[in-house]
């Protein structure tokens, strides 16, 4: 009997790894079929850059920084795209850029998509994409004194000179807001080194699942905030759906995908916790003997 | 299947179809598609970067300073004078480029020692102010805060962030005695990295999921159109 | 001589950096230099990264290049990339299919290089780094075991987050009174990445910090020359 129990937990701990990711795709695609969704709640490392919106007078500008690329878009892009809505709907102008090569493709992606849905939205006054510009942390250092010095055209050819978004923006300091949404580096970890601690304005961001562990240390001293990878993204949306704006649920990104993700999730753990029952009995029936 | 198949006309959306199974197939082991796939991100990444540099910074920020009639061509004002200290990076920059030829490689070193220059100053400052000086500055203003009227449970968080911190800082400075009392503090401070590492790990399924849901999505939705 | 010379620029580039943190703002005398070192540095730094990128992608094709001459193995799929590098380079340097001429955004989605980036580069960036979803599952099953305390601690705080992650992590032990909050799973979750994984990522942060100050006062005061050529 016990052989025949060490047998069966000895194939369950040697089990195919293929057969894990074929499970793994398995439930993914059903919850994709089912369209699970979950609702979320706001949490305390989100409501303080949704409050700071709210509470900034309308028209002062809002910097988002882009710097992603399709590896971490579906994180990401999500958050873009609630700030984008609330930031616009709340009546402050937007100014995109990014430090990453792919970023100035994800900044059309978003807008794009985005303000096809505010047809009034008007390019040059309420928002502006500066684009991508090589140097990393040497672009942020550059702003600091001058945004014209570095960006003498926006992303399309245009002298900044001629946009009026930025007839009253002589550097970062005029803006309300600085958002970096960073998959890496360059990203929010030199936004707050060379943006946010040296000129002493509010900065907030959003990172990969990964990375926000890493940024918490600067939370809430030197980052007013942080989106913690998709669930921060669905987290924000929760609270554009409980303020006074009306917005469709279908815009919101990050909730409709917390479904598959929250079934992905329960899927790892069971993973986890057969491994370790595994290992467990094998343990205790190898010391029977 | 293939008529579901044929929902979706777009060759290149059956190109990033391709790619995406092409990629997937590494699962099952190392094969000629997953090889041709990573051959062909390497070839279009370096060239797409190559690209992006040379019409983001280089044409705006290097050219046009020093030609000014170049804004034309992409239908920008041109500027009113010439820029000649732009000579400076650029000429910096073609000495890079002789890294290429052994022969006079050595003349790029002016270029490493201006970029390495650069970085290190900046970080010297930067990493000294904002994650050393003000992360000691934010353990000390945690147990000692402004406001008197902060609860319990604040002022138990703080003192436990203050504890953690020093034991895990104990640990990683490797200090080394034989006084037991040191070494319980150096293993607290291992198991306050073990759980940061935890939490990284914990957090780091929930963005590879999500990479994984979306690349599902678009193969059920855009390219088969059944979703 | 040009070893010694390169260092000399080297300090000279990365003092004139920290002085100028620290100088007043003018117009002329050593401030008024620091200050012109940090604001043009920067500039130049981002006009140098560029051809940075020419290096480093003329090395990779050299490389190729040479695999197929030596008909070294595998070097079928060394034409792959030499060729959609090519292809790439004119494609986005010609600004081919968007705006007419070379007016209009390089990053254009209409474009060539558009279409490219929409159809190849972001399908292959998105699909690699997704296969890390699949090597996550199968680490949880094979390698997060319990074996020492240490490792005991690290799969109980992951597994606290992974659960207290779950949009509905509120809603589980809804039935512990008020004063037992704190063990629901969401409150759990947010108090480990607050405070536990807090002071962790700070003990990190300042002893990385530590580590990046030491090694730029090593290159700054010329301690390593490893860079110009792998003499001390």
């Amino acid at each position: 009997m016990r052989n025949r129990f060490i047998s069966i937990f000895t194939t369950v701990d040697n089990i195919d790894r293929r057969l894990i990711y074929l499970m793994l795709a398995i439930t993914i695609s059903i919850s994709l079929f089912a369209d699970v969704s979950f609702r979320d709640e706001p949490s305390e490392l989100v409501i303080p850059i949704f409050n700071h919106i709210e509470n900034l007078e309308p028209g002062i500008p809002i910097l988002i920084s882009m710097e992603y690329s399709p590896t971490s878009e579906p994180e990401l892009a999500p958050m873009a795209k609630a700030v984008t809505h609330h930031a616009f709907l709340a009546g402050h102008p937007i100014c995109y850029m990014s430090l990453w090569p792919e970023g100035g493709m994800m900044i059309n992606r978003l807008t794009d998509q985005v303000f096809a849905d505010y047809p009034d939205a008007k390019y040059g006054e309420q928002w502006a994409n500066l684009g991508f510009k090589v140097g990393g942390e040497m672009v942020i250092n550059s702003m600091r004194d001058s945004l014209h010095h570095i960006y003498a055209t926006d992303a399309f050819g245009t002298s900044i000179d001629k946009i009026p978004l930025f007839n009253d923006i002589n550097n970062l300091s005029d803006f309300g807001l600085l958002l970096s949404f960073s998959g890496g580096s360059p990203g929010l970890k030199e936004w707050i080194l060379y943006a946010g601690d040296e000129l002493d304005i509010p900065l907030a961001g959003g990172c990969k699942g990964v990375g926000a562990p890493q940024f918490l240390p600067y939370f809430p001293g030197q980052i007013i905030g942080l989106f913690n990878g998709l669930k921060g993204a669905s987290e924000y949306e929760a609270a554009l759906l409980n303020s006074r704006y009306s917005i469709d649920a279908d815009l919101l990104e990050a909730t409709n995908r917390m479904g598959p993700q929250t079934v992905a999730h329960m899927v790892i753990m069971v993973f986890l916790v057969l491994g370790n029952i595994s290992t467990l009995a094998l343990f205790i029936l190898r010391r029977l003997r | 299947m293939i008529c579901v198949i044929t929902n979706s006309n777009h060759f290149e959306t059956w190109l990033a179809a391709f790619l995406t199974l092409a990629v997937f197939s590494f699962l099952y082991r190392d094969n000629p598609f997953y090889k041709f796939a990573e051959h062909l991100f390497v070839g279009v990444s370096a060239a797409y970067w190559m690209v992006l540099g040379f019409w983001s910074t280089l044409w705006p920020n290097a050219i046009v300073p020093l030609f000014p009639n170049a804004a034309l061509v992409v239908g920008a004002t041109p500027p009113e004078q010439r820029d000649f200290v732009i000579l400076i990076p650029v000429i910096l920059g073609l000495m890079m480029l002789l890294k290429i030829v052994p022969r006079y490689a050595s003349w790029g070193n002016y270029t490493t020692a201006f970029i390495i220059g650069t970085t290190a100053g900046y970080s010297l400052v930067r990493y000294l102010r904002s994650d050393f000086i003000y992360q000691l500055g934010s353990i000390i203003k945690s147990v000692i805060p402004a406001s008197a009227s902060i609860g319990l449970s604040e002022v138990a968080n703080s003192i436990f962030i203050l504890l953690a911190t020093i034991s895990a800082l104990y640990y990683f400075l490797r200090i080394r005695t034989n006084k037991r009392s040191a070494n319980v503090i150096s293993r607290c401070g291992l198991l306050v990295l073990m759980t940061a590492f935890g939490v990284s790990f914990g957090s780091a399924v929930m963005g590879r999921v999500t990479l994984l849901v979306d690349r599902l999505y678009f193969l059920f939705s855009d390219w088969m159109g059944i979703l | 001589m040009k070893r010694n010379l390169a260092q000399v620029v080297l300090s000279v580039v990365a003092l004139l950096i920290v002085l100028s943190a620290f100088l007043p703002d003018a117009d002329g005398g050593l401030a008024g230099i620091a200050k012109s070192a940090d604001s043009y540095f920067p500039i130049w730094f981002s006009i140098i990264a560029v051809f940075a990128f020419v290096l480093g992608a003329s090395s990779l094709i050299g490389s190729h290049v040479r695999k197929i001459k030596d008909r070294e193995n595998d070097w079928q799929y060394s034409i792959v990339t030499v060729s959609s590098f090519a292809i790439v380079l004119i494609v986005g340097l010609a600004k081919l299919g968007g705006a007419p001429g070379l007016e209009g955004d390089v990053s254009d989605p209409a474009s060539f290089l558009g279409r490219i980036f929409s159809s190849v580069l972001s399908p292959l960036h998105a699909t690699l780094f997704s296969l890390l979803a699949f090597y996550m599952a199968s680490a949880a099953f094979r390698s997060f075991r319990i074996r020492s305390l240490e490792t005991t601690v690290l799969l109980v705080s992951a597994s606290i987050i992974i659960v207290g992650r779950l949009p509905f992590a509120s809603k589980l032990f809804s039935f512990l009174p008020e004063t037992l909050h704190w063990l629901r799973p969401d409150k759990l979750s947010l108090w480990m990445l607050l405070v536990p994984n807090t002071a962790g990522q700070r003990a990190v942060l300042i002893t990385v910090s530590l580590g990046v100050i030491a090694v730029a006062l090593k290159y700054i005061l010329g301690m390593s020359r490893d860079m110009f050529g792998g003499q001390k």
